[in-house]
């Protein structure tokens, strides 16, 4: 009887364990930080971010002139190639650096 | 920051009367705005704020008296027959406010990021940011003033315009310079290269002369139309993105102070 209640016991920890780790995957957020050269004015800011948001599966973008990069919020099923948002930052006229992915929970 | 003790001695410039000259008159502080274009409109100051995606009029101390949102980045605007006029930078469409309500004027052309519109009875002039054109609509016609490059008549990056007589006049901000065009879009001037403007942001024409914003060196500069220039405004602005002249009161929005600086010409 002990051993039958131990391995409920088990079987409900393991399943509260598993449950809480896909509760938390399903919270992560995933951003792109782009580092881009020559952000300078609000005319390049917008035009960054007209450019940035026409990448499907990009939901907001966010830009700081001050530290020269741009931030992508993703909307976590469709995927996002790297090498797609240089084009972009190219297409808005900047010189586009490093990108990187940022995967946060919230 | 703006240096206000600066503000007596730079003040005092030219106008088309020479006994007349511009005093400065005040700062107004804008709270939570960061004004990119701007008009004056019966004793009250339109002003586009892209970055809280919105038109605000506010009165001469700076508090909001009405307010237009959801419009994606506004950009410069202009006032013709009581119509106020702007651009939609995001969504690319130029937008008027008649009688309080927004709407959207269609035009068949493609924009990409419009940034300044100017209407002048049945003409219309926008300068598209990334085609490097401006367009002009005059009637049923529409002619394609510029196109990329850095040549005489070429534009870069171009981020307002205005129809003044029989010329359109843009900012080249790029290419750092104005430049004039015949309203048949022919080349016929360029200003402003000489004296390094770094980064052409907006435009006026008042009294036969030609006022430019120079963004990041934070000035505004006077031309006549045969390219001399005629003074400087400098070490009162913060990163100006516009100017409006009306009734010898010149307004200039200072979109990295977040303010309007306001000149008296007398």
């Amino acid at each position: 009887m002990k051993n039958i209640l131990k391995i409920n016991t088990a079987l409900i920890l393991a399943f509260l364990v598993v449950s809480f780790s896909q509760a938390q995957d399903g919270n992560n957020s995933q951003q792109i930080k782009v580092e881009v050269d020559g952000l300078s004015c609000p005319f390049c800011a917008y035009g960054l971010e007209k450019k940035l948001m026409e990448i499907e599966g990009i939901t907001k973008v966010e830009i700081s002139v001050e530290k020269g990069e741009a931030l992508l919020s993703l909307d976590g099923e469709t995927e996002v190639d790297p090498e797609r948002v240089k084009a972009e930052v190219k297409k808005a006229g900047f010189t586009p650096r490093e990108v990187t992915f940022i995967t946060s929970k919230s | 920051m703006i240096k206000h003790w600066y503000l007596v001695a730079f003040a005092l410039l030219l106008s088309c009367d020479s006994k007349k000259e511009w005093v400065f008159k005040e700062n107004i502080p804008l709270e939570g705005i960061s004004p990119l274009g701007i008009i004056q409109d019966n004793g009250t100051l339109i002003i586009s704020d892209p970055d809280n995606n919105r038109i605000v009029r506010t009165d001469f101390k700076g508090s909001i008296i009405e307010e237009w949102r959801d419009i994606q980045r506004p950009m410069h605007i202009d006032l013709s027959d009581n119509k106020i006029f702007s651009t939609e930078f995001i969504n690319d469409r130029v937008i008027q406010l008649e009688n309080g309500q927004l709407s959207e004027i269609k035009l068949n052309i493609s924009f990409d990021a419009p940034a300044g519109v100017d209407v002048d009875g049945n003409k219309m002039a926008i300068a598209d940011f990334y085609s490097h054109y401006v367009h002009l609509i005059n009637g049923e016609q529409v002619i394609q003033i510029g196109g990329e490059g850095h040549e005489d008549g070429k534009l870069y990056y171009p981020t307002d315009v205005k129809l003044y007589q029989d010329k359109v006049l843009v900012a080249d901000a790029y290419n750092n310079r104005i430049q004039i065009f015949s309203d048949k879009g022919d080349f016929i001037k360029v200003n402003g290269w000489q004296e390094e403007i770094n980064v052409a942001s907006g435009l006026d024409v008042y009294s036969d002369q030609i006022y430019v914003t120079d963004f990041h060196n934070s000035r505004v500069l006077i031309y006549d139309f045969e390219g001399t220039l005629l003074g400087i405004f400098e070490n009162l602005f913060d990163k100006p993105t516009d100017i409006y002249i009306h009734q010898d009161r010149m307004y200039v929005a200072n979109y990295g102070g977040g303010s309007i600086t306001v000149f008296g010409l007398q």
